[in-house]
């Protein structure tokens, strides 16, 4: 084109043309830059589209032997930059183009001449040196993505702050200087010690950090348990001497520990406190200036393909599984984390209830920041209060579902505790105060889904709608939802997702080492565009409060006993999720038992497992038995095992002395009659996964629609209050009429425990005699939540058929 | 005191949903968490809740501080009490 327009003014001999020439080049290059800035039509809500000068930036960076524009933890902002070069340049074109107008008409040819050949490519030439200028100058200030693999001494200021104490106003801070002198420190004594393989066990993220780096540093192995006793070392060594040529008789003398507790030091030999060493070259340094010239010469770096972490978690053997990583993976898992919400995450700052020994945790609350240069809080958060004192800065909260769902209830207003029990009515103007106040904040949650009710607890409490994460140890992340959007999950860049032949989720991905990728147990339905969503485990492996279990493995442990004959264990759900166990005692166990009180039987087995598995996963309920509940399909082996778990009569609440009264409500669904007079009561129902009910509905999401809540309470209502109703003859039996006051605040999800408080109205005098109302609330057994209010209204209906 | 700590067993038998196992059976100086009860971290933000709401007291902004309090009945017990002094010293 521009060819066209130069040939044209060429040979048109026409100096008319010849002189506009510059002038179309102007309008030409003008039209071009101005129309790369003009949002892309149709999208909802586009993005910022590449302007002309970012995508010569892009252009150039794909020329590079490595590019490391794309995806990289500055690109928005590089984006930002090239979108005001382009509107200067924009700018630039229309003063020099309408110049070049004023001297076609206004000026001599000489004057033409002398502008357009010489000042205006001289203008030219000054912009671009003033832009590159300006872009040397902010490259400076772009945040810079450093993973632990590719630092150096020089790759931030001394005094840049990596990690905080308490709140980040209170200045108690960790600087990037003391993290090249405390991991030097580290070094001297890893060094020193001939073991390759490490755990490492902090609960404080700088100590963490700093013996990550210094033991990658050393070429050490780090692996990272879930527990720490003695025999749960003892049976890691064990493993390790078989595989290894370590001493078979003193197996834990292959590995060596790293700890900031006193307590952990007895559990091995050769065992560190990170403290104390980090203390002691602090003192060292304070009178000794630091030669940060030895460091620099001293610093080893680290290679993410060799460097090599092991995080054991509960397989399906039943034994403590080893699934090692390459820090490879997981820095492209943290790149991909920082290419998302990187220009969020910088904004914040970061704090943790997760702990480092955990691959979440690992990321994003010590990885994640440490790459990124955000600084971190040290200490775990593990009582709800603290979030109160986040209110000086914005923070970024990495957090699990089992922490938010009771910190949502622990912080929520008062307002909504005292909801009374007979107008909940109102109270929606004070619902939505925030109940912590913090500012603007981020929070991811991960380990598990998170129930929709608590994400939007969490949104009215917290402030902010979590972002979750899907991944496993094997795999790292997988995929994410903010499932305010919708319940699917949509996948990491670059995670290619299939369905096996179990129905399972198979992933490949930059964050699996394996090229084969990763079989999970997770029973997956895959949509469009690659989202999926999650049906469960098609294996023995559960999650409790999202920490993973395999039911096998505690089965085989109780089986180990002297004292147990069968073992079976499940997974419950009241108001926390548990496991349960029915064990069948040996003559030996019997005979050992008789005539003790249950709950020491259940203390031996606890104290018996309590070594080797967190208290999290010991069971809470047990029951002794002759036999187990055997049939050949183990899922009615399940049901009925659950059935032996189902609470006694005296689980519930007191102050009834008839036997309690059961009614059958539509879907075969069964309700229990805790209390009941004449014109009031109270009863208790659960709707089970299996019900018709959560068919259909919502697509993905096992909700209780509104109608079968309906359907349910008006049958109970009709049960219980038929024939006191004033309506009631013989020959006639109530049929709804009408409703009011309804309301459904909450979902109902399967198998939740609820409670449906009703109480008969007393017919007011003016109102009609065959019209009765039953007022209704259907709420949590501990009266805290209510899922829905109302009155139902019956009329006489004659009897048919009969 | 003593009914005070009797309360607390109460409710951590009721809030914690526990089976087989009575007020009368937890031993007031012996560790909740851990060993012991074998109570978890879970449990104990599931207790945290349930007392908040009983006695309407408020916990620590520091963990450790709060590790303390939770140590056993005796500490949850002695923590109530400075509470509840702090309330009515107002």
């Amino acid at each position: 084109m521009l060819l066209g327009i130069g040939a044209f003014c060429f040979f048109s001999h026409s100096p008319l043309a010849l002189k506009l020439y510059p002038l179309c080049i102007n309008a030409l290059l003008l039209a071009v830059f101005a129309y790369s800035l003009v949002p892309p039509k149709g999208k909802p809500r586009p993005k910022l589209p590449p302007s002309m000068a970012f995508r010569f930036a892009l252009l150039a960076d794909k020329m590079k032997p490595t590019p490391t524009l794309q995806g990289s933890l500055g690109e928005k902002r590089v984006a930002i930059y090239c979108r005001k070069v382009t509107i200067a340049w924009c700018l630039f074109f229309v003063c020099n183009g309408g110049f070049s107008l004023f001297s076609v008409f206004w000026l001599s040819d000489a004057a033409w001449a002398l502008y357009n050949g010489g000042i205006s490519y001289i203008l030219i030439g000054t912009f671009f040196a003033i832009e590159l200028a300006l872009r040397k100058m902010t490259d400076k200030t772009l945040p810079k993505a450093i993973p632990l693999s590719a630092f150096t001494p020089n790759s931030r200021k001394a005094d840049a702050v990596l990690c905080f104490s308490g709140t980040f106003s209170e200045k108690q801070y960790k600087t990037w200087k003391d993290f090249l002198a405390q991991t030097a420190a580290l070094r001297k004594t890893i060094e020193a010690t001939p073991q390759t393989r490490w755990i490492l066990h902090c609960n404080d993220y700088w100590y963490f950090l700093l013996a990550y780096t210094a033991l990658l540093q050393c070429k050490k192995e780090v692996l990272l348990l879930p527990n720490i006793s003695k025999a749960y070392i003892a049976e890691i060594a064990a493993d390790n001497a078989s595989t290894t040529s370590a001493t078979p008789d003193k197996p834990s003398a292959s590995l060596a520990l790293l700890c900031d507790t006193e307590e952990a030091l007895a559990l091995l030999e050769c065992s560190f406190h990170v403290p104390r060493i980090v203390e002691a070259h602090t003192v060292e340094t304070s009178t000794a200036q630091p030669s940060t010239a030895d460091a620099k010469l001293a610093f080893p770096t680290i290679h993410p393909e060799e460097a090599c972490i092991v995080i054991y978690t509960s397989g399906t053997t039943g034994k403590p599984k080893p699934v090692k990583q390459r820090l490879k993976e997981l820095e492209n898992d943290n790149a991909f984390v920082l290419s998302q919400w990187g220009e969020e995450c910088l904004k914040r700052k970061v704090c943790s209830t997760t702990s480092p020994q955990h691959i979440y945790g690992l990321l994003f609350s010590v990885m994640l920041p440490f790459v990124a240069g955000i600084p971190f809080r040290r200490e775990r958060i593990e009582f709800p209060e603290t979030f109160t004192t986040l209110n000086d800065d914005s923070y970024l909260i990495v957090t699990v579902p089992a922490l938010l769902k009771r910190a949502v209830e622990a912080l929520a207003p008062p307002t909504q505790e005292a909801a009374p029990s007979q107008t909940p009515v109102g109270g929606g103007e004070k619902s939505d105060k925030r109940g912590v106040g913090l500012r603007s904040p981020w929070v991811f949650s991960s380990g598990g889904a998170l129930p929709v009710e608590t994400a939007a607890a969490t949104e009215q409490v917290l402030g902010f709608w979590p972002v979750e994460i899907y991944g496993s140890t094997e795999t790292a992340g997988i995929a994410w939802r903010q499932s305010k959007q919708g319940p699917e999950w949509r996948p990491f860049e670059k995670v290619h997702l299939e369905k096996n032949a179990e129905g399972c989720l198979l992933v490949k991905s930059p964050y699996i080492q394996n090229a084969k990728g990763f079989a999970t147990g997770d029973k997956v339905q895959l949509l469009p565009h690659g989202r999926f969503l999650l049906e469960g485990r098609a294996d023995m492996v559960v999650k409790i409060e999202e920490k993973r279990i395999s039911l096998t493995e505690i089965e085989n442990r109780l089986l180990h006993s002297p004292l147990v004959a069968e073992a079976a264990v499940v997974a419950l759900e009241g108001k926390r999720q548990f496991l349960a166990a029915a064990v069948v005692l040996n003559e030996k166990g019997k005979a050992h038992f008789k005539g003790a009180e249950k709950f020491r039987v259940n203390q031996y087995f606890r104290e018996y497992l309590q070594p080797f598995v967190e208290n999290t996963l010991i069971p809470k309920r047990w029951r002794y038995v002759e036999a187990l509940p055997k049939n050949p399909q183990g899922k009615q082996q399940k049901q009925a095992l659950q059935q032996l778990f189902q609470p006694s009569e005296n689980d519930l609440p007191p102050a009834k002395d008839e036997k309690l009264k059961t009614l059958l409500l539509p879907q075969g669904i069964f309700a229990t009659v805790l209390r009941q007079t004449e014109n009031e009561a109270l009863v208790a129902l659960a709707v089970p996964d299996s019900s018709l009910y959560f068919d259909g509905h919502f697509s993905g999401f096992q909700i209780l629609p509104a109608v079968a809540q309906f359907e349910l309470i008006e049958a109970c209502a009709k049960q219980l209050f038929g024939p006191h109703m004033p309506l009631a003859q013989p020959g006639v039996q109530p049929s709804v009429h009408s409703a009011r006051r309804l309301k459904f605040s909450t979902m109902v999800s399967p198998n939740m425990r609820l409670h449906l408080e009703l109480q008969l109205e007393k017919p007011a005098q003016n109102a009609k005699q065959n019209l009765s109302f039953v007022r209704f609330a259907l709420k949590s057994p501990d009266q805290n939540t209510f899922y829905s209010t109302g009155a139902i209204g019956y009329e006489a209906c004659e009897r048919k058929g009969l | 005191m003593e009914e005070l700590k009797l309360e607390i067993k109460e409710l951590i038998v009721s809030a914690l949903e526990l089976e087989d196992i009575k007020p009368e059976n937890i031993v007031d100086a012996d560790p909740l968490f851990g060993e012991g009860l074998g109570l978890d971290s879970i449990d104990a933000l599931e207790l945290g809740i349930a007392l908040r709401k009983k006695f309407g007291i408020k916990f620590s902004t520091e963990s450790a501080d709060n590790r303390k309090h939770f140590a056993s009945v005796d500490a949850l017990a002695a923590y109530i009490m400075t509470q509840a002094g702090a309330e009515t010293g107002k």
